[in-house]
This record gives C-alpha cells, sequence and structure tokens, in this order.
C-alpha cells in the first residue's frame, strides 16, 4: 500500500492555528466580560 | 508517554486559559469577600409567628449602626412577607429569611441576590444593589400549586432618598 506524499506544509497548520487560537481569545474575552462586565456589577454575595 | 508537539502547544493554552479563569475568581472571591451562602442557624419553623426575630411585627426593613440595612422576611405558600420591601442602592443589605412550611428560593432577577430557604434554618446572605428600580422577588423552588404566583416587590431607591423603615 503506498502512502500519499505529504505537503511541505502538512506539519505547520498555520490556518488551523489561527482560527483555534482565535476561538480560544475570543472565549476568554466573552468570559472575562461576563464575570467583570455583568456578574460582579450585579452586586457581591456573601 | 509521547504527546504530538502540536497537541502539547494547545494543552499549555488550554491550560492557561483554564488557570487564568480560576485565578479571576479566586482574586475577586477573596477581594470582593464572595461565597455561596452558608450560614447556618436553626429554627423551628413551626413557631415562627409566636415570638422573636421573625414573628409578624418584627419583619421588615432595619437600619444597621455599621451602616447596613437588614432584611427580615418570613417565606411561606405562596409569598415573602412582608409583600413589599424598600431598600438602598449601593448599601450592604442583609437579608435574613425564614420559611414557615416547606423549601422554597428567594431570587431577584438581574441581581445576583438568590438563596434557598429550607425549613428549620435561616437562609442568611449579604449583597449590594447597585442600581435602583423594581425588581420582583421570586420563588424558585418549586414548593406546591401556587409556586408561580410566589412573588413579592423589591424596591431599590438610591441611598439619599431611603427612609428607614419604609
Amino acid at each position: 500500500m503506498s502512502h500519499l506524499p505529504e505537503s511541505p506544509d502538512a506539519d505547520r497548520p498555520v490556518g488551523t492555528l489561527a482560527l483555534l487560537a482565535g476561538a480560544a481569545l475570543l472565549m476568554t474575552l466573552a468570559w472575562l466580560f461576563l464575570y467583570f462586565g455583568v456578574f460582579l456589577p450585579r452586586g457581591a454575595l456573601s | 508517554m509521547h504527546i504530538n508537539p502540536l497537541e502539547k502547544k494547545w494543552l499549555y493554552l488550554a491550560v492557561g486559559m483554564v488557570t487564568l479563569l480560576v485565578a479571576a475568581i479566586v482574586y475577586t472571591a477573596l477581594e470582593h469577600n464572595i461565597h455561596p451562602p452558608s450560614h447556618v442557624e436553626t429554627i423551628d419553623s413551626a413557631k415562627l409567628h409566636l415570638g422573636g426575630e421573625f414573628a409578624e411585627d418584627k419583619l421588615g426593613v432595619t437600619s444597621q449602626a455599621d451602616g447596613g440595612v437588614r432584611v427580615t422576611l418570613v417565606a411561606g405558600r405562596y409569598g415573602f412577607y412582608p409583600r413589599r420591601i424598600e431598600v438602598p442602592a449601593g448599601r450592604p443589605v442583609t437579608f435574613r429569611i425564614a420559611s414557615m412550611d416547606v423549601l422554597h428560593g428567594v431570587h431577584v432577577p438581574m441581581t445576583n441576590m438568590s438563596t434557598m430557604v429550607v425549613p428549620g434554618y435561616v437562609a442568611q446572605l449579604t449583597t449590594v444593589f447597585p442600581r435602583p428600580g423594581e425588581y420582583p422577588m421570586l420563588c424558585n423552588e418549586y414548593c406546591g400549586m401556587g409556586h408561580d404566583h410566589m412573588w413579592s416587590r423589591l424596591t431599590v431607591v438610591s441611598a439619599d432618598n431611603w427612609h428607614p423603615g419604609k
């Protein structure tokens, strides 16, 4: 069984990296906004 | 154990994100003294009306010497008593709530005020209402056929316009 030759960029998936890093950054910023911008201003509970 | 270098990068990123979010929670919890309602104080729910803090004439809003405000409420099917309370914005408000019958919950939408009211225990929590306005105070623990009608009104007024005992 022969293997297809891999392209030179196969070990450097820059597009995937950028997409996932962008999603991770967006989710982190959204969480921080909800926590500091919405949750805490509604009054701390103790 | 071999881990692909690319997977290792994402592992570090995911752990970094979780560490950041947990650190934010821990820091603000310590900074603002935030914690879930954890007050433990027992009371005889069947005798609330016979005297003491939760007798009918003692219920309501009172100003405390330390600048805070205390709200004493009784929850019962199907309402919170007194039915209408008024508290100042921006000042610590301590709720003390007891149930006269079954399990209830108290929730004020658009704020963080929420707790369970377990029969036999006094539910106590302290919060600050930052914005004046009219808020419903809802029961969020199913307590019987009239549960969806169980609500009272909470009015938050600016501290300058608030007068204790109203």
